[in-house]
């Protein structure tokens, strides 16, 4: 990677706002040090020297584990763990709780990092690197980044008073987005949010009239996930007493069975389906492939047989053929039927 | 109003989501049974209705409202009911947004998926949350229940009416109507004759631009088969291209393909109800009642576009070879004197009798043609035909095509891969999908319409970067092969731009992550599709594609061994470099033993406990990091 160059493949879009970017010396910085570097003052100082003090910031990070101070979200493109006062990271580690680590994920611009001074963040420590990974960073080798694209989804193609139905149409069309290349993992346009229809065009923030799940970007809308809770989840089917299954009666395969139900049904079926093909072989043999229903003695007792299969007793031989009128003949040809 | 006795203080809304008809239906009924009780009653699919028109309705304000809706995907609402979904969703509404409507839900569900429901769920507690009163608990059908959808809609139906005459007490001397008096029917269709030289009023023809605007005209260039003829499953690939320079699409959408009846089932649909006198005339659909198309009422045909003759109208818009509803046996009985079959056919509707409807119809997937054949007597009116039979819906594949295949010059053009439906049931006659039977005849040369669907795997050209493990056996690997297409394109794309900057260093197989196709299938030999083009495109990016044959060895192998076998790999793409997990497919055991085998991997190479595995994908598929398409 080549990390100065940086090329806008915005095709075409000149007039099309983009994200200028920022020249390397502004990149946020986020320090947070371990209490114990607040009586070594020296130490603290000789860091800060080493970062541009206008783009740093400096939390504690007991007063962060006590959520004393908040942070800012996705502002800082590095967060930097400082070494305890004795060079190690024995007490900073025991402040570093998932909870921390959520919040400074949150902290951190999509495609920024979290080191510590010593470079052991998640490399050393197994289980620091899984708890990394389970905040959602990248964890690869020595380098822990959050991914680039799932905090900014509403950025880009965001259908908003700036941007002009034509650009959010091309943008949704043509796959024609802002692109970052010299840093594989930089701000890009959405991933999680879905790209326009074809054609459409405007949107629309009155109550009155909503537009069709694309004016509203993700950010204005409540999360439906959060509507149902454990108990509703839970909750298997709200079903009238009257419904409820009764012991005894025959259970009906799932359309996805695995339980061999299916198999079960369906070598039931295929048995009667023998079964009757049997029998009317039978018939065939005595009659030349031809069935007089008219002749008394050809159709069961009941009268139904020619009727269909709403009418058939069960375990008719004519099952799945289709009705015929007494007198029709019926030719049983290769396996088939024709009326 | 059409029973007289209506007061506009007595009207109901039914809104709906459906995907495949089902949701309809019991919406349809519920309507006609709320038409029973005199509420003008309003039937439409809830994108049809958004929330602000629940507030000031062109009825006043509804009585009541009852909600009806299916869940799809991952606990998602149907496609016609997002849009009103996503707008009840927007954090500015106030918490009394909905404090005058009242409501009842009702949902659609299979309790063999783990979202069971939730659409319905989510529903009634955003409609609570905005302050809107529930009249009768919420309703939840299982299609698992061993009665069906019936077993929980049949005594919720006949419960809430009970209450609705207490709390909605009819006037003095006015009783419900009866089932067996057939209620007037809410559209007809009539021949042009008898329009009296009037012509469609507005707001028909809005409704029908509306609906056709969608709509796309592609020629068939080849119908391949893919399998040998040896090998028991036909297995198409298909390519299309329209006239469109606008129309452009992502991997992941689909295509909706509209079949049509066969000639022959539509021939013997008119022998059998005698309406060869009326076949060749221009018909078209009306509203008996026109303030049901102001009020919202959603039409039973879509689509439809005026004049067509009955019988296209048979062979484009009305399904005959469905497998008939509960409902659809009520309405037959309506229309036959004979007394033998009508009294089965009432027994058809009772609900001690849903088994044997079941083992009639939806077991042995008996279609609608099929039951007429049998009721001879029953004689449909023409001008009913629409109400009667359901409406031939779409069917929808996942476009195969990506990236410079998606156009060829001026055209757009798609790719399908479709696997022919044949099967046998107890009855004799093979059963055929009809979509696919009808694309297994499709001709080079013929025309169709077409639309297209967004479809929920969110490609974007900003993942490009990112790696992807691409799971997607049988014809699952259509939407994988449109995005390896896609993601060729992009990297082709990508290193040009870079070496317009840079004169061509070629450092170009970063630009776009690694894709590793995981395909599985039967045999090497018969259904290893697009085999040559994945050689032909490793030359230019890096795709990796692991194959599992299960009938090819003696032990089965299938796409979750893959997994386990390359999980070292797996993992440390999806762990490391923040690869996305696609899986696509049938559903059915497959996708649930990919999520399992991708748990284990991430246990086995990632060093996490079972417990941070679980909890690693379900925040993958939060943040769209795992995303799965599968059919049934």
């Amino acid at each position: 990677m080549a990390p100065t160059s940086t090329i806008d493949s915005n095709l075409g879009q000149s007039s099309q706002s983009t994200k200028p970017v920022q020249p390397a010396s502004s990149l946020r910085t986020l320090l947070l040090s371990p209490p114990s570097l607040s009586s070594h003052p020296e130490r603290l100082d000789s860091v800060l020297a080493a970062h541009d003090r206008s783009a740093t910031d400096i939390q504690m990070l007991d007063r962060l584990a006590l959520s004393l101070v908040s942070l800012p979200d996705s502002l800082y493109d590095t967060i930097l763990l400082l070494l305890d006062a004795d060079g190690t990271r024995r007490e900073s580690k025991n402040l570093l709780t998932k909870d921390v680590l959520d919040r400074m994920v949150k902290a951190l611009k999509p495609g920024g990092n979290i080191q510590s001074q010593d470079g052991s963040f998640a490399v050393d420590d197994e289980s620091e690197r899984r708890a990394a990974i389970l905040a959602g960073l990248l964890v690869d080798g020595t380098t822990v980044e959050k991914p680039s694209d799932h905090i900014t989804a509403s950025v880009p193609l965001r259908v908003g008073k700036r941007n002009d139905a034509k650009a959010s149409t091309n943008a949704a069309g043509t796959g024609a987005v802002t692109l970052n290349i010299n840093g594989k993992r930089k701000n890009g346009p959405t991933a999680t949010g879905r790209p326009a229809d074809v054609g459409y065009v405007g949107s629309d923030d009155d109550l009155e009239t909503p537009s069709a799940g694309h004016g509203d970007s993700d950010d204005e809308l409540i999360d439906e996930d959060t509507l149902l809770d454990e108990d509703d989840i839970k909750l298997n089917v709200v079903q009238p007493p009257s419904c409820r299954p009764k012991p005894g009666k025959r259970r009906r395969a799932c359309k996805d069975c695995t339980c061999g139900l299916a198999q079960k049904l369906d070598a039931e079926d295929s048995a009667k389906r023998a079964n009757a093909d049997e029998n009317l072989a039978k018939l065939k043999a005595d009659d030349l492939a031809e069935v007089d229903f008219t002749v008394q003695g050809k159709v069961g007792s009941c009268g139904n047989c020619a009727l269909g299969d709403a009418f058939r007793c069960d375990g008719c031989p004519y099952v799945g053929l289709p009705a015929f009128k007494p007198g029709e003949e019926v030719r049983l040809l290769d396996d088939e039927i024709q009326l | 109003m059409s029973n007289g006795v209506v007061s506009p203080d007595r009207s109901a809304l039914v809104a709906y989501g459906s995907e495949t008809g089902n949701a309809v239906d019991c919406s349809e009924e519920l309507g006609r049974a709320l038409e029973r009780l005199h509420f003008a009653t309003i039937v439409s699919a809830l994108d049809h209705v958004p929330p602000a028109s629940l507030l000031t309705s062109s009825l006043s304000s509804y009585s009541f409202v009852l909600f009806v809706t299916s869940t799809t995907g991952q606990g998602d609402f149907p496609s016609n009911a997002k849009t009103f979904w996503k707008s009840l969703l927007r954090k500015k509404l106030p918490a009394d947004y909905l404090k005058d409507i009242e409501f009842s839900t009702f949902g659609l569900g299979d309790s063999s998926y783990p979202q069971f429901n939730w659409a319905v769920r989510k529903l009634h507690k955003r409609l609570l949350q905005l302050g809107a009163a529930e009249i009768y608990p919420r309703g939840e059908a299982d299609e698992q229940h061993e009665e069906g959808l019936d077993g929980s809609f049949v005594p919720w139906t006949t419960d809430l009416r009970s209450k609705l005459l207490n709390r909605f007490a009819l006037p003095e001397g006015v009783e419900p109507i009866p089932d067996d008096v057939l209620l007037p029917p809410k559209w007809v269709l009539s021949t042009q004759d008898n329009l009296n030289g009037e012509e469609p009023d507005k707001a028909t023809k809005a409704v029908e631009a509306s609906h056709d605007a969608t709509r796309l005209t592609v020629t068939l260039r080849m119908n391949k088969r893919m399998t040998p003829l040896s090998h028991w499953q036909d297995v198409r690939h298909l390519d299309f291209v329209g006239q469109s320079t606008s129309v452009s699409y992502d991997p992941g959408d689909m295509l909706t393909i509209y079949p049509e009846n066969s000639t022959s089932d539509v021939q013997q649909l008119i022998d059998c109800m005698h309406w060869h006198e009326v076949a060749k005339n221009l018909v078209s659909l009306h509203p008996t009642e026109p303030w049901r198309l102001s009020a919202g009422e959603t039409p039973p045909l879509q689509g439809f576009l005026h004049p067509i003759t009955f019988r296209e109208l048979l062979t484009r818009h009305l399904d005959l070879n469905a497998i008939p509803r509960r409902s659809f046996f009520s309405l037959l009985a309506h229309f036959t004197t004979d007394s033998f079959q009508k009294d089965r056919l009432i027994e058809f509707t009772k609900p001690e009798y849903l088994d044997e409807l079941y083992d009639y119809t939806t077991r042995p997937r008996r279609s609608i043609l099929e039951v007429l054949q049998e009721f001879d007597s029953v004689k449909i009116p023409w001008q009913c035909a629409a109400n009667v039979l359901p409406e031939l819906r779409g069917r929808q594949f996942s476009i195969a095509s990506g990236g410079h295949s998606k156009r060829d010059g001026s055209n757009v053009r798609f790719e399908i891969l479709v696997a022919i439906v044949k099967y046998k049931t107890v009855i004799k006659k093979i059963r055929e999908g009809v979509c696919t039977r009808y694309l297994a005849e499709l001709k080079p040369g013929s025309q169709i319409n077409v639309s297209l669907q967004k479809g929920g795997l969110g490609v974007t050209q900003a993942e490009a970067w990112r790696p992807v493990i691409l799971v997607g056996p049988g014809t699952g690997v259509a939407p994988m092969r449109s995005l390896i297409w896609e993601r060729l394109q992009w990297s082709l794309t990508l290193s040009s731009k870079v070496d317009n900057r840079q004169g061509g260093n070629g450092r170009h197989s970063s630009l776009v992550g690694n894709s590793i196709l995981v395909y599985g299938c039967r045999n090497q030999a018969a259904d290893f599709f697009y085999r040559d083009e994945w050689r032909s495109i490793q030359d230019k990016m890096p795709l990796s594609v692991y194959t599992a044959f299960s009938r090819d060895q003696s032990s089965k192998i299938y796409v979750q061994d893959i997994v386990h076998q390359q999980g070292a790999e797996i993992a440390r793409l999806v762990l490391s470099e923040g690869a996305i997990v696609y899986v696509c497919g049938s559903s059915g055991k497959m996708p649930a033993a990919v999520r399992g085998a991708l748990s284990g991997v991430f246990e086995q190479y990632g060093g996490l406990t079972h417990g941070d595995a679980e909890t690693y994908l379900a925040r993958m598929e939060k943040e769209g990091r795992y995303k799965q398409e599968t059919w049934g």
